[in-house]
């Protein structure tokens, strides 16, 4: 398995925690299409990989682009199909497209679990 | 041959127990011609047969009948007459026995024939039947994988419907959110960080539209400056902080002397603030001065360096047009200042509103 590096910008950044197995989105993530979103689709990947139990924690992530929901949607798809991951997704009711997408999301995995604070 | 040697152990049958000995002859006569097709010999019936077919009993038999052939010529002829019946009957006989052998062999070639015939047909049957089930288990598969496929991508259309429904609404909601923010963001962008009202950049553009809005509406427009009197002395005696703190109070303070949503308080700029009037004639203005007046002086905010009262007080400046295409809002602001320069000069603490001979008013 290749090493995926974290990614910062000044923008947004994109930290994946081995230990607590939870990949941390913060700030604004606008990335032009589904290309450039790659990068952090890997990263996410890389971490699903490497754990069964997989958290992503949004909280701090206060927007994310149209591009960005699709890849965490297909992202979603992924790990459903692969079938033997828990993933739980870390949101905050504070952050408005959270309550609404997070939802969503639900959707496309049942057993997705979602903690608001 | 197998049949010839069959044929000779009936008519040995026959010599032993027959008792007429002329029908035996005839009846061996008849043999003869019988087994001459059979072996496949030239055999006259009057000519014996060979040893090796005839045993000698026959042959005794035979000599033991001329003496009654001799006996009787009449008998004779009509035995012989009798006898080419049975030839021509045997002839009759032979031929019929040919044409059945023919027919047998051609039935047996038929049969042969059809039974070949139904082999290769059942042959064919087999293979066709083979084709079948194996093109009937093909399709079975196909069938199979057809449906896996199908239930493959239904679960994809689902999917991309619920991951489309999810970018739409997340685009609403992510508008709503961008909204939400440029709201704040103007806001902040419009208010004095310090004090919290509406800073000068508000100020001029509140200005600007009520300027152009009066001017439809040919309603006058008022306009208040006013200055904290010395404070720089203010400052200089209590502090920046001090300082920050008497002009926070003194900002809020008149705030609430307007309550029109049209009506504006603004920082100025330093220690100086302004209000925007519409639809309010100098009367009106001069009013909300005095009202501004009193709720500086209910604040009570000490100012010993100040030499018009031990409290903060302000001089305040107020001017009042109708509005005109031809004028702009800055002639109101000049106007306002220099009301307000003269409120300064005339001692500090009051309110100046004369008026500018060159603009109309509605006094």
């Amino acid at each position: 398995m290749g090493y995926v590096m974290d990614i910062k910008t000044d923008d947004y950044s994109i930290r994946h925690d081995s230990e607590s197995a939870t990949v941390f989105l913060r700030g604004f993530l606008r990335l032009d299409g589904m290309e450039k979103y790659q990068p952090v689709m890997d990263v996410l990947l890389t971490a699903v990989e490497q754990s069964a139990e997989l958290t992503i924690d949004l909280r701090e992530l206060e927007f994310l682009n149209s591009s960005g929901i699709s890849m965490l949607s297909m992202f979603v798809v992924k790990v459903r199909d692969k079938g033997n991951v828990t993933l739980t997704l870390k949101g905050c009711d504070k952050v408005l497209w959270q309550t609404k997408s997070l939802k969503n999301l639900q959707r496309l995995m049942p057993s997705l679990t979602l903690v608001f604070a | 041959m197998v049949r010839a040697i069959e044929g000779l152990s009936t008519v040995k049958l026959w010599v032993v127990y027959s008792s007429n000995r002329l029908f035996l002859l005839q009846f061996l006569r008849a043999c003869f011609r019988k087994l001459q097709p059979l072996s496949h010999q030239p055999c006259d019936p009057e000519t014996p047969p060979p040893a090796s077919l005839i045993s000698t009993t026959v042959y005794r038999a035979e000599a033991e009948c001329s003496p009654v052939a001799e006996h009787s010529e009449a008998e004779i002829d009509h035995d012989d007459s009798r006898e080419e019946k049975l030839v021509a009957e045997l002839d009759a006989l032979r031929q019929e026995v040919q044409r059945l052998q023919q027919a047998n062999r051609d039935l047996y070639l038929s049969l042969a024939t059809t039974a070949e015939h139904g082999d290769l047909i059942e042959a064919q049957l087999q293979q066709t039947n083979e084709q079948l089930q194996a093109e009937v288990e093909e399709r079975k598969r196909a069938q199979a994988t057809l449906k896996a496929l199908i239930k493959a991508i239904s679960k994809r259309k689902d999917d991309l419907e619920i991951v489309v429904q999810t970018i739409m609404e997340h685009g609403d909601v992510m508008d709503t959110q961008w909204s939400l923010k440029l709201t704040e963001i103007n806001k902040i962008a419009s208010l004095d960080a310090l004090t919290e009202i509406a800073n000068r950049r508000r100020f001029d553009e509140h200005l600007e539209y009520q300027w152009k809005q009066m001017t439809r509406e040919r309603s006058p427009l008022a306009l208040i400056l006013c200055d904290i009197d010395r404070f720089k002395q203010f400052n200089d005696a209590y502090g920046h902080l001090a300082g920050d703190d008497c002009l926070q109070r003194v900002a809020s303070a008149l705030n609430h002397c307007v309550n029109r949503p049209s009506d504006l308080v603004a920082r100025f700029g330093g220690e100086e603030f302004a209000a925007v009037l519409p639809q309010t004639d100098l009367e009106g203005a001069i009013r909300v001065a005095e009202r501004m007046q009193r709720a500086i002086a209910r604040l009570q905010i000490d100012h010993p360096q100040s030499l018009v009262s031990p409290f903060v007080t302000l001089s305040i400046g107020v001017a009042c047009v109708m509005p005109a295409s031809d004028l702009s809002s800055e002639e109101l602001i000049h106007l306002a200042d220099q009301h307000l320069y003269l409120a300064k000069q005339q001692g500090r603490n009051q309110i100046i509103a004369a008026l500018a001979p060159s603009y109309p008013t509605v006094l």
